[in-house]
């Protein structure tokens, strides 16, 4: 009898400290931090709340993968090139995260964007046969923005439908989460599910948000978010335009300083590179139909056609890949061209806008390694984002 | 070992004290159990090594 009144008290206690919890979470979890949107973080796309309150009038999300997380310590990374200005970009995204999860956090986070633009940077690897991966899927995917998505009465059904099929399909590795994305279609889109699902539904969620906020506030006092913060705050005079063409001259004087190698990227990356070159060279030549048939370009359709239900401008910013590495494994330039193509044919049908640098294979350090952006790639791909952004 | 047998027969004469450590007990479990549902990765998948394309 005594345990139980100490497992009674104790119950107590316990609840009181998760609601002064929940108000403190709360609190710290509405944390409004112009340098969270330049953040190169693979955590914060899952965090719906982090990004719902940090998108500000001066900024839209840019959606891409893994080249947020590269040359982040050069001045040419969006984080130091926004630093301080009037723009306030949002980077979504880390390595593998495509089209689809995109889709799926612009559909989730349309509502409270003021700037009703996005942009989106498409990886020519994201075109290959198989499309994103299930396992990278499932370790991307956030139920929040899943859940989100789903309870916007702005998307379309049809658009709804693809997200909901492909993710079952991709869940397929994720038992669980399948499950509750089938409880996420019924209660908060189709609207069918009986009392008892609705219930859970309604538990878990309130779970997952608790869950989220807490992820939140850790996110808003790590020491990375803190040191941008005071990057940021020593930029804060910064609030004009950069001046591109003295950027470009910078990236030129310090790519030829740095970059003298075969592939011209960043000296770390070709010394990684270089003991696997020999394997490497015309590996690719049989891909006359490489990156042309992938399933990546109807989840691409899928994020655009989510755009034009959301009334929400896209820009699709097409990236090359490296010509001089590209050219040594064989891969053939009628290929590349032919991607470049379709990207440009599926934007048309679109109305998206372009920004194509398609034309920029062979510009010298452009690229931080075979695939990646660089020095020269950064700045000219930031000026793309600063004009979309000031375009009326 | 001893003194810990001592600890918890001393325990037997102040029930207060007992009491007290039985719930807070009870309490730092329920807390750890809070915190480790708040930090968990509720995916199933197996886990997904990131590799360079």
């Amino acid at each position: 009898m005594k345990r139980m009144k100490a497992f009674f008290l104790a119950l107590l206690l316990f609840a009181v400290t998760v609601v002064g919890c929940h108000f403190y979470i709360t609190r710290e979890a509405s944390m409004d931090s112009a340098a969270l949107g330049t953040l190169p973080s693979e955590d914060k796309g899952k965090l719906r709340t982090a990004l719902v309150n940090n998108i500000d009038e001066n900024g839209y999300p840019v959606f891409g993968s893994s080249e947020f997380m590269h040359g982040t310590d050069t001045a040419y990374h969006p984080a130091q090139v926004f630093a301080g200005s009037d723009f306030h970009p949002m980077l979504i995204g880390a390595g593998y995260y495509q089209s689809l999860s995109h889709a799926t956090t612009l559909a989730s986070i349309a509502e409270g964007m003021t700037v009703k633009k996005a942009a989106l940077i498409l990886s020519p690897q994201w075109f290959r046969k198989t499309g994103v991966v299930d396992q990278a899927y499932a370790s991307r995917f956030s139920e929040a923005h899943y859940a989100a998505a789903m309870a916007n009465e702005n998307l379309s059904d049809e658009v709804k439908q693809y997200i909901s099929d492909r993710t079952q399909t991709l869940l397929s590795v994720d038992e669980k989460t399948q499950q509750r994305v089938t409880m996420y279609d019924d209660v908060l889109w189709k609207k069918d599910a009986d009392p008892i699902e609705t219930l859970r539904e309604e538990t878990w969620s309130a779970f997952l948000n608790e869950k989220e906020l807490f992820e939140t506030m850790l996110l808003g006092n790590s020491k990375k978010l803190r040191e941008a913060e005071q990057k940021e705050e020593a930029a804060s005079g910064n609030d004009g335009e950069p001046d591109w063409e003295a950027l470009l001259q910078e990236a030129e004087a310090e790519g030829e300083e740095q970059n003298q190698n075969p592939f011209y990227i960043d000296e770390k990356a070709y010394k990684r590179l270089e003991p696997h070159l020999e394997k490497k060279k015309g590996i690719n030549s049989d891909a006359y139909n490489g990156y042309q048939n992938g399933p990546e370009f109807d989840d691409l359709r899928c994020f655009l056609q989510t755009c034009q239900d959301l009334g929400i401008e896209p820009m699709l910013v097409i990236i090359p890949v490296n010509g001089y590495y590209y050219d040594y494994t064989g891969f053939p330039k009628e290929a590349r061209e032919k991607y470049y193509e379709k990207i440009r044919s599926v934007a048309e049908e679109y109305g998206a806008k372009v920004a194509d640098f398609s034309d920029q294979e062979y510009t010298k350090y452009f690229f931080e390694d075979r695939v990646h952006l660089g020095k020269k790639g950064w700045v000219m791909v930031d000026e793309s984002f600063y004009e979309f952004y000031k375009e009326t | 070992m001893k003194a810990f047998t001592n600890f918890i027969k001393k325990l037997d004469e102040h029930p207060k004290l007992q009491f007290a450590l039985q719930t807070l007990g009870f309490y730092v479990l329920m807390l750890i159990l809070f915190l480790y549902f708040m930090t968990a990765n509720l995916s199933t998948a197996p886990k997904f090594v990131y590799s360079q394309f």
